[in-house]
């Protein structure tokens, strides 16, 4: 995380940002650094997945924020956009490190071929 | 996870208020913000039985900050149905099984007293016959006939006392309590 962000007094939005933690990975990832071009691209896919849902989740909650009354939107801006901002962020970056790391793989694979 | 929490208050939020309208509105702004994050939790239950098992767990963080939130909106929503009984002048004794509004006063049997409390305590929901004997009653083995003949005597109650609530049957979700404007 580049900024650690002070207690925003709810608990939900606290959480929000507790998931938004980049160096937590998933069940069973292990590290990028560690891993084989297999599993690299394994990992690669399920995040990209992931990311395609939250992204749609994020699409869909502004979507259907526009026809809220002011204080509904407020609340979702400060609730709902957070968390899935904050997972988006965290799924994108671990989607860099295995890209990097497919990257780095494939390199090694063409040079000893 | 936050369990059975009240949501902080909105900013303006004011549970002292005097004001009917303010109950309304806020009673208004609670049940739109369920159905908004209803409508989102039912998007991503979609959305995660797509992915693979591993990211189906990451995934559940959103899920289960949704159900909190939704959780501490619902606790909320009640305490405002309170307030607007309250001011709303209705009084309801558990002891002497006896319901008060604006004057008037009626006095219930054991479970036409069981299914208005009941009604009461979760407005705006709906309940099937078998939830309505199994959780206004406790006592799953009655007939379903005597939850329609109780309704339909809670109604004459309802409107006897001039209490602005409707007690309305839907197809395929069952009975609810549901208010009316003054």
């Amino acid at each position: 995380m580049d900024k650690v962000k002070p207690p925003s007094g709810r608990p939900d939005v606290d959480a929000a940002q507790r998931g938004g933690d980049w160096t937590q990975g998933m069940d069973g990832e292990g590290i990028p650094g560690d891993s084989t071009l297999e599993r690299a691209l394994y990992w690669r896919q399920i995040y990209t997945e992931i990311l395609a849902m939250e992204e749609k989740v994020l699409d869909r909650i502004r979507q259907l924020m526009n026809t809220q009354s002011d204080e509904v939107r407020r609340e979702v801006e400060l609730t709902n956009v957070p968390v899935v901002v904050a997972q988006a962020e965290r799924f994108r970056q671990r989607l860099g490190y295995w890209d990097a790391r497919i990257t780095q793989l494939d390199g090694h694979h063409r040079k000893d071929r | 996870m936050i369990k059975g929490r009240p949501a902080q208050a909105l900013e303006g939020e004011n549970l002292e208020t005097k004001r009917w309208e303010d109950a309304r509105h806020w009673i208004s702004i609670y049940a739109d913000l369920l159905e908004f994050k209803r409508g989102i939790l039912n998007r991503v239950h979609r959305d995660v039985a797509n992915l693979q098992v591993p990211a189906q767990k990451a995934a559940a963080t959103d899920l289960k900050i949704i159900e909190s939130q939704m959780q501490g909106y619902q606790v909320r929503l009640d305490l405002w149905y309170r307030r607007i009984w309250e001011l709303q002048g209705l009084w309801v004794d558990p002891t002497g099984r006896v319901v008060r509004h604006q004057g008037g006063e009626a006095a219930l049997t054991k479970r036409e007293f069981q299914l208005l409390q009941f009604l009461l305590d979760h407005p705006h929901r709906y309940f099937t016959t078998s939830q309505i004997l199994g959780q206004a009653w406790a006592d799953p083995a009655l007939f379903p006939e005597e939850v329609r003949n109780y309704v339909r005597r809670l109604r004459k109650i309802l409107h006897d006392l001039g209490i602005p609530a409707d007690l309305v049957n839907k197809p395929g979700r069952g009975y609810s309590l549901v208010f009316r404007s003054p």
